[in-house]
């Protein structure tokens, strides 16, 4: 296989995206996960028997049955759902401290063990992704107090609870909005979430039409979060043409025969380009009139005091 | 014109929802009173190390007499893409109806295309809940139009002279929908509370005149 470098400023796709999804229990969150392409759910909490539309699925009891899966067991599917990655981290936390039982304190992990579990977390995701599948990281929701408000998030005991936040590209929350499912993946003052394609909620099938709900959104988020990408590396491969082309600049007449060019950029572009003309300016001690929108050279007993680029 | 910072809009936001979070704090973040402690200037240190990473003869990256081991500033620096740091934009918010334009002032620390990053230091574990239900991310994603912002978290420790890297937690977030009726509705709020408590002086600037 041929070697492709990827640039700084290529956009790199998410290839195999993270969802975690969470709502109450028996709004069929079990069965919103055998909506994914090829699923293969892994059954920690003993639910998979109450769901809809089941397929193929692996009770786990301790985090050793999940040690023993293989590359060969997995190939036939395309995403695997972690039902639920609360539990799942409550077996990965006894692992630990039966394995090394400094790493816990009345039953809790220490800091240095929160930090393994952490780690195993992480690799085992990344063993996931490595192996080309999709995740899907199923939770209870819980309702908890925060300032005076009432906030809905994943069950997911103690510090865990941030790590799967930070590996979740996208968080969704499944309620009942009369009498249907909605999946919201916009954050409110109610509950959490992360939604890169800027999805309006939206209402799930009934469950008996729901066989493919998961495997259209992770598609569906598999192109925005590229999206994302390709739009970010198209704006930084602009700017850092600019940042090429200001670095050689020495002249006060080349840093003003910029601004004109400068201006026609977007606003975002505009910021960043300006910000790296007035460093390499100050670099090369040449000052800026911010009332002519014009550099100079200053005298030298004059004070340069930094002023705000006008243009 | 009234000049609101994301700094100033996220204090108002935990003034409105947390109770621990004091009016006194509050009008202390209006009027510009600043209490630094010495986790905010070891902050201050890192924050201009990213800027300019310079080691000095012993091998450790020092600024302010922050010693910080070489782990703390490299890996922060692995995480970024090549882009811009310290960027400032601002964004019209529309006007009072007292006549008066509000905008909003944001400063970022980095950016790379449409990509914002923001650093924290901190001495306590990595809190992910306050950084999601955040409005500086927010406010930052509407003026600039961004795609994505990451917070990169590191975790310090003080460890004899130096100061080593715990920890380093990053997390993603992204625009969503109503992510500018909730920013709007915040500032908002505020602008009722500066002129309720006869504050909006300490944010009034005269418009100023650019080419």
């Amino acid at each position: 296989m041929s070697l492709k470098i990827i640039r700084s400023t290529d956009a790199i796709a998410v290839e195999h995206p993270v969802i975690t999804v969470f709502g109450q229990p028996g709004i069929c969150k079990t069965s919103l996960g055998y909506s994914a392409k090829d699923p293969l759910l892994l059954d920690s909490d003993d639910g998979a028997h109450r769901a809809a539309n089941r397929r193929d699925t692996l009770p786990i009891h301790a985090w050793s049955d999940v040690e023993q899966i293989t590359p060969d067991m997995l190939a036939p599917y395309s995403t695997i759902v972690a039902d639920t990655v609360g539990r799942f981290l409550d077996l990965m936390t006894v692992s630990i401290i039966e394995q090394t039982p400094k790493y816990g304190r009345d039953g809790s992990l220490t800091l240095q063990g929160y930090g393994v579990l952490k780690a195993r977390f992480r690799t085992w995701l990344t063993q996931l992704r490595a192996l080309g599948k999709d995740v899907v990281l199923i939770a209870h929701a819980k309702e908890d107090k925060d300032g005076d408000n009432m906030i809905v998030r994943p069950d997911i005991t103690g510090a865990s609870y941030g790590e799967v936040m930070k590996v979740s590209d996208l968080v969704g929350y499944v309620y009942m909005a009369g009498k249907n499912r909605v999946l919201d993946f916009n954050p409110t003052d109610r509950w959490v979430g992360k939604n890169p394609g800027q999805w309006k909620p939206l209402q799930i099938p009934p469950v008996e039409k729901a066989t493919e709900t998961l495997a259209k959104l992770i598609e569906d988020a598999r192109k925005a979060l590229g999206a994302i990408s390709q739009a970010s590396a198209q704006v930084a491969a602009q700017v850092e043409a600019w940042k090429t082309k200001i670095a050689a600049f020495t002249k006060v007449e080349e840093f003003n025969s910029a601004i004109p060019e400068i201006r026609k950029l977007t606003p975002v572009q505009n910021v960043q380009v300006k910000k790296l003309l007035m460093d390499r300016a100050k670099e090369s001690n040449i000052s800026f009139d911010a009332e002519k929108v014009l550099f100079f050279i200053a005298p030298p007993t004059l004070a340069t005091e930094p002023v705000a680029a006008g243009f | 014109m009234l000049r609101i910072s994301a700094t100033l809009l996220q204090e108002f936001a935990l003034y409105s929802t947390e109770d621990w979070y004091t009016e006194a704090m509050l009008n202390d973040c209006i009027k510009g009173v600043f209490k630094s402690t010495p986790e905010i200037q070891m902050g201050l240190a890192y924050h201009k190390l990213l800027e300019r990473p310079q080691k000095n003869l012993e091998g450790l990256y020092e600024r302010n007499g922050f010693r910080f081991a070489p782990e703390a500033i490299d890996s922060m620096l692995a995480k970024l893409d090549p882009g811009v740091f310290e960027v400032k934009l601002e964004k019209s918010m529309g006007v009072t109806r007292e006549g008066e334009q509000v905008i909003l002032v944001t400063k970022v620390d980095h950016i790379a295309g449409l990509h914002i990053s923001e650093f924290k230091t901190t001495t306590d574990p990595f809190d992910a809940e306050r950084y999601m239900g955040s409005y500086q991310w927010r406010t930052y994603v509407l003026v600039f139009e961004a795609e994505i912002f990451s917070y990169h978290v590191a975790v310090l420790e003080r460890v004899d002279d130096r100061i080593k890297l715990r920890d380093l937690a990053s997390m993603n977030v992204y625009p969503y929908s109503g992510l500018e009726s909730d920013v709007t509705a915040m500032v908002r709020e505020l602008v009722r509370y500066l002129r309720i408590s006869k504050l909006d002086e300490f944010v009034r600037r005269q418009a100023k005149v650019t080419a």
